[in-house]
């Protein structure tokens, strides 16, 4: 019967193709895989962007720190531009209200005016003595435009456009397309170094796409190279004269159009074809291991092993909750995770990032989350980050950037980190010996916890002691941390129970400011034996974000440099290490 | 390799033939909305106030004073104690008997909406004001943990008296499951199923002479039509009418909301939209106005 309705409803579709129908937006897109990310970590700069920043700089310095436009202009436009310049209704626009400083500003057009833009001008004037001037700030990502009267010297009318860009002049199209043509991912998506003339689209005939960067609100824009019947798209960031990533798609043979990619869709849906559908593996350092991005557990590691030895099934940080003790039962229970298709409320922004220890001694797995507003208020930035030390030892690791809902804040990380070895046991150093949890529990590590010589509160071991110490963070990592004060909770894996190793949904509520933060529904009402088990270890940091100038601590702020805002974030690090017992 | 396939599988769950035109229609207004005689015993001057379930760290259904700022507690005038039964609301309209009609909607997590009970849709009684379970939408495939959605969207037809309710729940990141029911409000029975994949915001014009059901995809920027006859049902195969695609601050917006005015403009309300639980204040809406040309039959973006 199935089989009759399927072909019946397959006769419907089928008699009814056409290019309007709903069945158009099928969507089969294989260039997502060979998109590329640039590193935005990157201090790569091109030395023919060295003159711009000095004019930049030197703009900045000015009264009026207005860059003028560079195209050629006549003596009218020349007039218009520096009425416009000089109006004191947008003096307040150019400076941050707060400090003061100048931002980036810049006149992009001076055009004629057309009877169009005349609408709102309710003053005699003489059309063609009115110039539209538009300009943007970079700073705050808004365009201000001015119809300027050059017979009468004055400003008819204003208006600006918040998180909107005018289109940009000749120069900065020719900027754009030198990065472009001169970043090695363009060089090698297209298997040669492109000239600029090479960026056309053949359809609209111009050599710019427009494009969006959402998240960090700066001007963009995309020099496109057409070959065959693809199209490369290249997106530029001409704030911070770099590329951002480049992507190909179909635009086949006749030429139609095809999706606008940004930013934003460039990340996601990278993130989402390489690490979200599919695991990665690694092998480095004597580690082996696979990672992927999970729909709301974060990044998630699984068959861990050292030297050949299996240590971990898997590790993931289920939740963020963050409460505030200003208001009762205020905050919020995060997940983070994959942006498309998840129950993130965080989402990956970035690609997972393998790095070096700055020690040398291994390397480290680090994934970003952010919310697009960040780092304004009630916006949040997590990063999840495990290192790998080349003697064994591994700590599981994670941190808040900021910036939250307020300077009263707690956060509390939920890690679950399940251990490989069938007959593991949990010990806890008391009275200068390792006592064994009997059953199922959880503890909180306070100031009066104690620590072998090692600085290890726990140890999950074998029958013949093989394991791992464990050392909840207590400031001493050398990383900003400040100590979890932790609640530690051992649970029982069995192979035929999951309690936990799927995607879990929200694990606990924003506010409980006790041991309930999820994983004792794990272990509630009836704690069961875990002596020589496969064991699940869960991990709650707790830590109070501070603002307190030269203390902050799981904050962030913005502050201008080059008339544009930058991020200065102080990360609060937390999660434990493990060291191989010898 | 991996490869991204979205398959949207669209048929009407009875057999309409593709040449069959909707029903010329002899007038042009779906707006009927009525007032739920209730609150008038609870708040007797409810002037300039209005129905709400989007208010800051309150669940459910309010009666707010919207011209306060959201975070001053005077807004919330009132709210029944049935209002939270759903958790966090979205979709909410008031058909022409003052009914409201409301559905859950996951806020930043899914702890008050869990994700089986998405697909519920909920009445508030015009005379007693207290909220109930109406109806249960069938989710024929198995939910997953990636996508915590199920109605998304509702819209009423004032001719024929049916509530349009559109889910995408059973959906993932690869299958689109999502359906257009049409619910017989009198009967409490689903009268058709539109399988039309991931729909989101929808509304009712009869602008261009005939009845029709506009939707957006949540997967997309396009806008839909299907025709509808005058007892509401689907007839035909929907067709893309036009897109929000490049339009507005963000470019890639997604239908949450298709409203009429007075002139029967097309008032579409877009945002982003992911299939993810990122904060609402993360998420500016914008309404994109679409005017009707009759001479070339075709919705136009109005700036």
């Amino acid at each position: 019967m199935a089989k009759i309705v399927a072909l019946f409803l397959g006769l419907v579709i089928f008699s009814c193709k056409s290019k309007n129908s709903i069945q158009s937006d099928l969507v089969y897109d294989e260039n997502v895989l060979e998109s590329t990310l640039a590193d935005t970590d990157s201090l790569r700069t091109f030395d023919f962007v060295q003159a711009r920043v000095d004019s930049i700089k030197k703009a900045l310095a000015q009264s009026i720190p207005i860059l003028l436009l560079k195209d050629s202009l006549n003596a009218n436009q020349l007039l218009a531009q520096d009425i416009a310049v000089h109006d004191t209704a947008i003096s307040k626009e150019l400076r941050d209200p707060i400090t003061r400083q100048p931002m980036r500003c810049e006149v992009f057009n001076v055009f004629p005016a057309r009877q169009s833009d005349m609408g709102n001008v309710k003053v005699p004037y003489s059309l063609q003595n009115v110039y539209r001037v538009e300009m943007y700030n970079y700073g705050t990502n808004f365009t201000w435009m001015s119809l300027v009267d050059i017979a009468q010297q004055k400003v008819l009318w204003r208006n600006f456009y918040n998180q909107t860009q005018p289109d940009i002049p000749a120069h900065l199209k020719k900027l754009a397309l030198q990065i472009a043509v001169n970043s090695k991912e363009v060089q090698n998506a297209l298997g040669y170094t492109p000239k600029e003339t090479e960026a056309l689209m053949s359809n609209t005939q111009t050599a710019l796409n427009r494009t969006k960067c959402e998240r960090s609100r700066h001007l963009c824009v995309a020099p496109t190279f057409v070959k065959g019947d693809k199209a490369l798209w290249a997106i530029v960031d001409l704030t911070d004269h770099k590329l951002v990533g480049v992507r190909w798609t179909n635009v086949g043979t006749t030429g139609g159009p095809s999706a606008s990619i940004t930013e934003r869709r460039l990340q996601d849906d990278k993130i989402t074809a390489c690490f979200c559908e599919k695991e990665t593996a690694l092998t480095k350092d004597g580690w082996q291991f696979n990672y992927m991005l999970t729909s709301s557990d974060g990044l998630r590691i699984s068959e861990v092993s050292f030297n050949g030895v299996k240590v971990l099934n898997s590790a993931k940080l289920v939740d963020w909750h963050v409460s505030y003790s200003g208001t009762d039962g205020f905050g919020y229970s995060d997940a983070v995770g994959c942006p498309y298709f998840s129950q993130s409320a965080v989402v990956a922004i970035a690609i997972p990032k393998i790095l070096s220890l700055e020690t040398g001694d291994g390397f480290v797995l680090e994934q970003t989350y952010a919310s697009q507003g960040w780092p304004t208020p009630c916006n949040y930035n997590y990063k999840q980050r495990y290192e790998f030390y080349k003697d064994g030892s591994f700590r599981i690791t994670c941190a808040s950037l900021g910036r939250g809902c307020g300077n009263n804040g707690t956060y509390r990380p939920v890690f679950r980190i399940a251990f490989a070895d069938n007959s593991n046991s949990f010990y806890q150093w008391e009275n200068n010996n390792w006592n064994q949890w009997v059953n199922e529990k959880w503890t909180l590590q306070s100031e009066t916890s104690a620590y072998n010589t090692d600085g290890a509160m726990f140890k999950i071991s074998n029958a013949a002691n093989k394991g791992y110490y464990m050392l909840p963070a207590n400031g001493k990592f050398n990383d900003g941390g400040r100590g979890d004060n932790a609640y530690v909770y051992t649970t029982l894996n069995l192979p035929n129970r999951d309690e936990g190793d799927a995607d879990l949904p929200t694990i606990g509520p924003c506010c409980n400011t006790d041991y309930k933060q999820g994983p004792e529904k794990f272990i509630e009402p009836q704690p069961e034996n875990i002596q020589q088990k496969q064991l699940v270890v869960w991990y709650v940091a707790q830590m109070k974000n501070d603002n307190t100038k030269g203390r902050e601590y799981c904050w962030s702020e913005s502050f201008l440099e080059n008339g544009v805002y930058k991020t200065k974030a102080y990360p609060c690090f937390c999660g434990p290490k493990f060291i191989p017992i010898h | 390799m991996t490869k991204y396939f979205f398959a949207l599988y669209c048929s009407v769950t009875l057999f309409f033939s593709c040449k069959e035109k909707p029903e010329e229609v002899p007038f042009s207004s779906n707006i009927c909305q009525g007032f739920p005689a209730f609150i008038k015993k609870v708040v007797p001057n409810t002037q300039g106030l209005a129905f709400s379930t989007t208010e800051n760290r309150k669940p459910g259904l309010w009666f707010v004073n919207p011209s306060i700022h959201p975070n001053n507690p005077q807004r919330l005038i009132y709210q029944d104690s049935s209002w939270k039964m759903a958790g966090w609301l979205g979709p909410m309209l008031t058909d022409k008997k003052g009914n409201i009609w409301c559905a859950p909607i996951p806020v930043v997590n899914i702890l008050e909406n869990p994700t089986e009970k998405q697909n519920n849709l909920y009445r508030v009684d015009p005379q007693t004001g207290k909220m109930e379970l109406f109806l249960s939408l069938p989710i024929t495939e198995k939910i997953s943990n990636e996508n915590p959605y199920g109605i998304l969207a509702l819209a009423y037809n004032c001719e024929a008296g049916v509530l349009y309710v559109s889910s995408v729940a059973g959906s993932t990141r690869k299958k689109q499951n999502g359906k257009i029911f049409c619910i017989d409000i009198a009967d409490k029975k689903i009268k058709s199923t539109l399988n039309c994949g991931d729909a989101f915001g929808m509304g009712v014009s009869f602008k261009d002479g005939f009845r029709k059901l506009y939707f957006g995809s949540a997967r997309n920027s396009n806008v839909y039509s299907i025709g509808l006859n005058e007892k509401g049902n689907f007839t035909g195969n929907p067709q893309m009418v036009f897109s929000i695609e490049g339009l507005g601050l963000r470019g890639d917006d997604r239908v949450k909301k298709i409203r009429e005015d007075k002139n029967g403009n097309l008032l579409v309300s877009g945002f982003e939209f992911n299939y993810n639980l990122t904060a609402p204040t993360e998420k500016q809406e914008t309404v994109y106005n679409f005017i009707y040309n009759p001479n070339t039959e075709k919705w136009e973006y109005r700036q």
